[in-house]
């Protein structure tokens, strides 16, 4: 695939994006249940900029009474009609499954319907046992884009979705042209404040991505590679992961320390809390992800400004493109 | 109070006449910059504790009425004997960037083991540009997995110090992923009936929960998401369900885009001034001027 320039922003992101349509890979999206506006909206964005080529399962009298009333022009879509939501789910994964989409995005239906279809052994999409949700913001104030997982679907994880998550980061880091990932599985601001479970499973992820392991899925390797290398610490603090400066005045040697592309929390709530602070208060650029199947799946919500859900769709185009 | 910026006012208003008093526990250059400013503002009195050389503290000496210093070997126990009113009135303490977090961490949970009435907890304070006012949030320091009983004592340690800032009401929001109760996130159900039991504490304050960041802040996501109440779209206080949320608001928001912020620990004795070590001159100085703040109150009531 050759030596790529990092993505360091969110205009860049799109700007990849868009260029695989020059390369001859633009990405082929299958959305589930696509009669929301808000989705509709965004995939029409998407493909009106050259990301993505659309196919909606869905109800189509309804896809095409949002059409007119978003004045969004519906020549742009393949409609393939299924009133049901969660069979159009199952229609969607079927589709990518059989290799006409590259990338699943989820409508107006739960998260967990369209979750169930992606790792239903039916098809051949699941390869870990763990989906999880990758945001990467663009923060006013940090050099790079900066990825927090999971604030989006793994509740509470385990050591093995622990490690599955941080797996399951590197094909995101891949597509952002990430050579060594930095990654920061976050602590209490105090050592001794973790729980002994918390410092005792930060161990063995670590161990796990420090040893060079052949045979471990990482989404887009063949099983006899060598798994990408990153640098995996942890747990470390919050400060001390996005200062340099702060951990030597802490005393705390890290070799991510000042310079992390992702901080991986302990609970759902660290990263879906601290990352919509960012982009509420801080007017952060974010984009949005699920990976851990082999077709990445893009959810977007009702409050992600427009912004936000290009990148989003830029994101899993990417994370698609550089799967392999 | 409507900003952060107004903190020094606040002070002098209720100072009057007095001298403000503090104790500093071994401070650092960015500590004796936020005293020497402070110091500059207000007619003060000062002892300070510590082990380093003397002469950096003349120039500070110049501006004080007086400034006592008392060298000490042993931060926890000059810590613990002014958190619990060992040693006589003082409107506030420092806790200087040479006494680290992990012996300040310590020495809460000691106290707390021994004084169970005492709960002392961090309150941060952040104000961003691109939005009016201040908010709250706590804890991001000493209680790093706070149960029911502790995520209510930590809301109450946080709407007095709502209440010792703004005539607005306290709008207390438990912070979740998400704003539905939902059996599979125990953070969702314990937040309802944190805030149900809430609800009948605490007086002339509003608590609610689960709220989504996004749903506690923004009006509009509010409105977006179907989410009424006193508090959805308009909180003032935010509590997190582990440190690492609450921290790690602070930490984000101070350090990337700068936020003006401050941060105490209250519930002991007198309240201590606490910046972190992310924290500059400009949030040392807003953190005294708070705790300042907090303590003159507490003398006058």
């Amino acid at each position: 695939m050759g030596s790529r320039q990092t993505i360091r922003t969110a205009s860049q992101l799109i700007e990849e994006a868009r260029n695989l349509n020059k390369a001859g890979k633009k990405r082929r999206i299958a959305v589930a249940a696509a009669q929301d506006p808000d989705v509709l909206d965004a995939v029409h964005g998407a493909s009106q900029d050259g990301i993505v080529d659309a196919h909606l399962f869905g109800d189509r009298e309804k896809i095409l009474a949002i059409c007119e009333e978003a004045n969004l022009d519906p020549s742009r879509f393949t409609i393939h009609n299924q009133i049901d939501p969660a069979s159009a789910a199952r229609d969607a994964v079927a589709f990518a499954d059989s290799g006409e989409a590259d990338i699943i995005m989820k409508g107006f239906l739960s998260t967990s319907t369209l979750m169930k279809a992606v790792l239903s052994k039916e098809f051949r999409l699941r390869m870990s046992d763990t989906l999880s949700h990758v945001a990467v913001l663009e923060i006013p104030g940090y050099h790079k884009l900066l990825g927090f997982t999971d604030g989006g679907v793994v509740v509470k994880p385990d050591l093995r979705q622990r490690i599955d998550i941080v797996a399951n980061y590197l094909s995101v880091a891949r597509a952002l042209g990430i050579e060594t990932p930095k990654i920061a599985l976050l602590g209490p601001p105090i050592a001794e404040a973790a729980p002994e479970a918390l410092v005792s499973e930060c161990a063995q992820v670590v161990d796990e991505f420090t040893k060079e392991l052949p045979g471990r899925a990482v989404p887009g390797e063949s099983p006899m590679s060598m798994p990408r290398r990153a640098i995996v610490e942890g747990p470390i603090s919050l400060d001390c992961a996005l200062s340099g400066d702060v951990a030597i005045r802490r005393g705390v040697k890290s070799a991510v320390s000042g310079d992390v592309d992702a901080l991986v929390v302990s609970a759902i709530e660290e990263c879906n809390v601290v990352a919509k602070s960012l982009i509420v208060l801080a007017g952060a650029i974010f984009a949005g992800v699920v990976v851990g199947a082999r077709v990445p799946v893009s959810v977007v919500s009702r409050t992600d400004t427009r912004e936000n859900k290009k990148a989003s769709i830029a994101l899993a185009s990417l994370v698609s493109a550089y799967q392999g | 109070m409507k900003s952060i910026s107004e903190l020094p006012e606040a002070v002098r208003r209720l100072l009057g006449a007095e001298t403000l008093k503090g104790v500093v526990l071994f401070p650092g250059d960015d500590c004796l910059a936020a005293l020497e400013r402070l110091s500059g503002l207000f007619p003060t009195e000062l002892v300070i504790y510590t082990n380093s050389p003397v002469v950096k503290f003349l120039s500070l000496s110049a501006r004080t009425r007086t400034c006592e210093l008392r060298v000490a070997m042993s931060p926890a126990t000059v810590l613990r004997d002014y958190l619990t009113g060992e040693f006589p009135h003082c409107h506030f303490l420092l806790r200087g960037d040479l006494l680290s977090l992990e012996t300040l961490y310590k020495v809460s949970h000691r106290l707390a083991e021994d004084t169970p009435r005492t709960f002392l907890s961090q309150v941060g304070l952040i104000e961003m540009p691109s939005r009016e006012g201040f908010f709250i949030v706590s804890d991001g320091l000493l209680n790093a997995r706070p149960d029911k009983s502790a995520r209510l004592d930590i809301i109450r340690n946080s709407v007095a110090v709502w209440k010792g800032l703004s005539e607005d009401p306290a709008r207390v929001a438990l912070l979740a992923a998400v704003e539905q109760v939902n059996p599979g996130m125990q953070v969702t159900v314990e937040s309802a009936e944190i805030a149900s039991a809430g609800k009948k504490a605490m007086a002339g304050a509003f608590v609610e929960g689960p709220l989504s960041f996004d749903v506690a802040l923004d009006a509009e996501a509010a409105r977006d998401k179907g989410v009424s109440g006193e508090v959805a779209g308009r909180a003032n206080v935010l509590i997190g369900s582990t440190v690492e949320v609450s921290n790690g608001i602070y930490v984000v928001l101070t350090l990337l885009p700068k936020a003006a912020a401050a941060s105490v620990v209250v519930g002991g004795k007198a309240p201590l001034a606490l910046p972190f070590p992310s924290d500059g001159v400009e949030t040392i100085f807003n953190s005294v001027s708070l705790a300042a703040l907090l303590g003159l109150r507490r003398g006058a009531a």
